[in-house]
């Protein structure tokens, strides 16, 4: 899922994965940032379970796809089939349960491994209006993300707190990262198919430490 | 509209005294006509005469009467397809005077109008006016302008047979219509043959569900009484409308008598016409039937030039995407050209060559880039060149338009073929056993159990769900099956929301998708489910479409790997494996790919160039020292202090010192020119070996 559209216009296409434990509200938060924007063209209203949301940022049009996971431990295991291909991914944790903090920094593992570094990844502190049931320290989250070069925000999806920087900083850096590759490609000698056939290959590698590391 | 040729019923059943001769007579059927019975009737036809002109009530009227029959306005009736319309109201006005005008079918005509013309006559003229009524009154309206003018009595035809079969309309305002009313028509002729007891329906709503009715009809043929208290159904004013008012009504009246349930085989209802006979009942008759024959002829012509016409007006508009499928179905077929022996050559010998392919996703695979190719091949040929031309439409619809057709070319003939390789593959390979064995586990789960926050669909809403799934296996285009499991899965978020319209996420949808997939057909899932996903295009798995297929997978995964009190986190290798095709299908398909970067790897051989080599994921800053450890651990050597990283080109073997850094020496090494360069891992001593000859083949990184 290449973040570089076609040219001439230049539109990106991202792929952004949704993960978090359940009940941290990470339905709530995708579906406060599309309010009211629901895509007729997607099968019924009634889900938020993959949602789209298009963005003009700086003069370049963004389309993003949002890709919600299941996020009771029994899915875990199919975490890969759903962050696969993407350019960014959204992990939240609920600021008054600790161990949902826990998740997430499993979850950064996991994608580091899996993903290396060209996903951009955004921590998310949410439940912000319950700050005096908080568990998990400012502090804490932040040093942690940035260690693992994620940014770090609070949001509160209730009050409609903080969502839209949220999203529109994971978009730069989608978009910078894209341009990165870009440039990458454009010094590149032709043999991209073999090197990328390649670099598939090796990704087994890490799921298989996964194993030990993450779990 | 007006028939050209009046219609008669054989005096025999016009003089039926009682419900026990019509039953007679209509368990005669065909044979009425060699029937003695008729012959007898037909002497007695001529003493009625008389008293026909008359308004003396006859014995089948009274028992109309007593049984308070609701009474039908008018006849839709024909032979030979001609439709026969009379209105009453005209009767009423102008008498039967003109009658005279043709003596010797007055009196079949007076007699008759009820018998003939009445699905269901009543003697209650103040009768309300049902729907249906209403919908006659409409029909008949046509016919009051042109009796009223003069014109329709000698066009009208009187047709002398029991039973008034319409086979053509007068004029058909569409095929359509005339199709429903065909069917109308033939219910008409089974309802009479079949109608030994006459059922007396006392309302309209029975009359359109049920037209066993006919008896009473003949019965209402014994009626002597010219002016007959008609229901005064069109009388409504608001429905003698505009002539396309009076279209929509008759087809409506037709589309009830097609819906009836009732309605038999149309062979029964053939065998069951008697008005194919009606040619010798009355010789007097056979030119006016020749002349009903030319018109029914003309206005077929006229049928025909209104299709033509809709026809020609559907090319016009004949989309491009249409045109180009068209043109490359057409194509395909042609085993001359280069295009259509390359596709057909490939369908015989994936179907002659089952065991080529090593494993379902390399067959797909297959499949997919044939698609591929042809589809390059396709956008580049002169072949389409005329077509594309003539379009002003975005370059993507046609590539959509080729990938559809290209679909249809290659899949609709290989479906059966990939699906029963399919299951080969996976009964083989023991997966869907496993994913059956687990799918009465996952029947005795408590919805709790299953983490079902959300309601589920019950037995009505499972139903339709399967319906879709159903559909979705039967389609041999992936798009379209990807269509119908988005249905399928509105229909669950519709079950989970119930009435409350609550938007739900993936927490709440996967558990409830896996109870809905607890009670399906899960081996024709499970191959779907791979069909889409090698076979879809690379647009359609970002997309919505992607996502519930990817969810429809993971919740096979879950239900193949499920266990009550065991939460598993790993893979399986199948599913691994199979994540591992998808994924690479798509990075070869696609030129934009954006996974890690190449620069991040390093591969390294052991010892000699080529030899055991083996990919380390080493990011820029990764230094000497990591990177040896990596080695180490690849190559598992007893001794890591001993061995060193290399960097060999043409045979000269470089030793890396600790303090580099192995991308910058892998992109100085690069940059610096064309020979191919290794990295070896060997021991550091390695000096004192002998040189290794270059490398026949390339294999750097």
């Amino acid at each position: 899922m290449a973040g570089a559209g076609a040219g001439g216009g230049k539109t990106y296409s991202f792929k952004v994965v949704l993960l978090g434990e359940g009940c941290v509200g990470k339905t709530s938060l995708v579906l406060r940032y599309c309010e009211n924007k629901f895509n007729d063209k997607h099968i019924t209203t009634l889900q938020a379970s993959f949602l789209t949301k298009k963005l003009n940022i700086g003069g370049k049009r963004v389309n993003i796809a949002i890709w919600d996971t299941a996020g009771q431990e029994r899915f875990h295991a199919l975490g890969p089939i759903y962050y696969r291909d993407s350019n960014g991914a959204i992990l939240v944790y609920d600021i008054t349960d600790e161990d949902s903090f826990q998740k997430v920094k499993n979850w950064v593992k996991e994608l580091r491994k899996m993903l290396g570094n060209d996903i951009s990844l955004c921590i998310v502190g949410n439940k912000l209006d319950l700050e005096k049931d908080r568990h998990v320290s400012v502090e804490e989250a932040e040093v942690y993300a940035e260690s693992v070069g994620a940014k770090h925000f609070h949001t509160s999806a209730k009050l409609n707190k903080g969502i839209e920087e949220l999203f529109l900083d994971l978009c730069k850096r989608m978009i910078e990262t894209a341009q990165a590759e870009e440039r990458a490609k454009g010094n590149g000698n032709g043999q991209s198919a073999n090197t990328r056939r390649g670099v598939q290959i090796v990704d087994d590698e890490p799921q298989h430490q996964s194993r030990g590391c993450c779990f | 509209d007006v028939l050209p040729f009046r219609l008669l019923l054989p005096p025999a059943i016009l003089h039926v005294g009682s419900k026990e001769e019509l039953q007679k007579i209509s368990a005669l059927g065909m044979m009425f006509w060699d029937s003695p019975f008729k012959q007898s009737q037909d002497a007695f036809y001529q003493d009625a005469t008389g008293k026909a002109l008359g308004s003396s009530p006859t014995p089948s009227l009274e028992i109309l009467k007593r049984q308070q029959l609701p009474m039908c306005s008018i006849q839709v009736t024909a032979e030979n397809g001609a439709l026969f319309f009379i209105n009453p109201l005209f009767l009423r006005e102008h008498g039967d005077g003109w009658l005279t005008q043709a003596p010797l079918r007055a009196h079949a005509f007076g007699h008759s109008r009820l018998a003939t013309r009445c699905r269901k006559p009543s003697v209650n003229c103040e009768a309300r006016p049902t729907p249906r009524q209403k919908r006659q009154g409409a029909v008949a309206h046509d016919d009051t302008e042109d009796s009223t003018s003069g014109k329709s009595l000698e066009k009208e035809e009187i047709v002398k047979g029991p039973v008034p079969s319409v086979e053509k309309i007068t004029s058909p305002q569409s095929t359509e219509t005339a199709l429903r009313r065909k069917n109308f028509t033939r219910r008409a002729a089974w309802s009479w043959g079949d109608d030994a007891e006459p059922d007396l329906p006392k309302d309209a709503e029975q009359e359109r569900t049920r037209p066993r009715s006919t008896g009473s009809e003949m019965g209402a043929r014994d009626s002597r009484t010219l002016p007959t208290p008609y229901r005064a159904s069109w009388l409504e004013g608001g429905d003698q409308g505009t002539p396309s008012c009076l279209t929509k009504s008759r087809s409506e009246t037709s589309l009830f008598s097609c819906d009836s349930p009732s309605l038999p085989p149309i062979s029964e209802l053939d065998s069951l016409s008697v008005s194919s006979v009606e040619e010798d009942s009355e010789p007097g008759n056979a030119l006016q039937k020749q002349q009903h024959k030319r018109h029914s002829a003309g206005l077929s012509e006229k049928v025909r030039f209104r299709l033509s016409a809709v026809g020609h007006a559907f090319t016009g508009l004949m989309s491009t995407d249409r045109k180009i499928r068209n043109k490359i179905v057409e194509l395909a077929q042609d085993r001359g050209s280069y295009f259509g022996s390359l596709v057909q050559g490939f369908i015989s010998y994936t179907t002659e060559n089952k065991d080529k392919y090593a494993s379902s996703t390399e067959m797909l695979q297959g499949v997919y880039h044939m698609i591929t190719s042809l589809r390059n091949y396709l956008s580049q040929s002169s072949e389409l060149t005329h077509i594309r031309d003539q379009s002003d439409h975005e370059e993507c619809d046609i590539d959509a338009s080729i990938e559809k057709a290209l679909q249809k070319c290659i899949l609709k003939p290989l479906r059966d073929h990939i699906y029963s390789r399919l299951l080969a593959f996976r009964t083989r390979d023991g997966s869907l056993k496993k994913l059956r064995d687990n799918q009465p586990v996952l029947q005795t789960q408590s919805l709790a159990e299953l983490s079902v926050t959300a309601g589920v669909p019950d037995a009505v809403g499972l139903e339709k769900i399967q319906q879709k799934f159903n559909a979705m296996h039967a389609s041999y285009s992936p798009w379209k099956k990807v269509t119908q499991l988005l249905k399928a899965c509105k229909l669950i978020y519709e079950a989970m929301s119930g009435t409350s319209g609550k938007p739900y996420g993936a927490d709440d949808f996967l558990p409830v998708l896996t109870y809905v997939l607890a009670s399906s057909n899960l081996t024709n899932l499970y191959l779907d489910v791979e069909y889409m996903m090698e076979l879809l295009d690379q647009s359609q798995l970002q997309g919505e479409g992607g996502y519930y297929l990817t969810t429809m997978f993971g919740a096979l995964y879950h239900i193949s790997n499920f266990q009550p009190r065991y939460i598993t986190r790993q893979m399986s290798d199948e599913a691994k494996s199979s994540l591992h095709q998808w994924r690479r299908r798509r990075t070869l398909h696609q030129t934009q790919s954006k996974r890690r970067s190449a620069q991040d790897l390093l591969h390294v051989s052991f010892l000699e160039p080529c030899d055991n080599q083996v990919t380390i994921l080493a990011p820029a800053h990764m230094s000497m020292a990591e990177v040896w450890k990596a080695c180490a651990e690849k190559f598992e050597v007893p001794d890591p202090e001993d061995y060193r990283l290399f960097v060999v080109r043409d045979g000269s073997y470089q030793l890396l010192e600790e303090d580099s850094c192995p991308q910058k020496v892998k992109e100085e090494m690069r940059q610096k020119g064309v020979a191919p360069f290794h990295f070896v891992y060997a021991p550091k001593d390695r000096d004192e070996l002998p040189q290794a000859s270059p490398p026949e083949e390339p294999a750097a990184s």
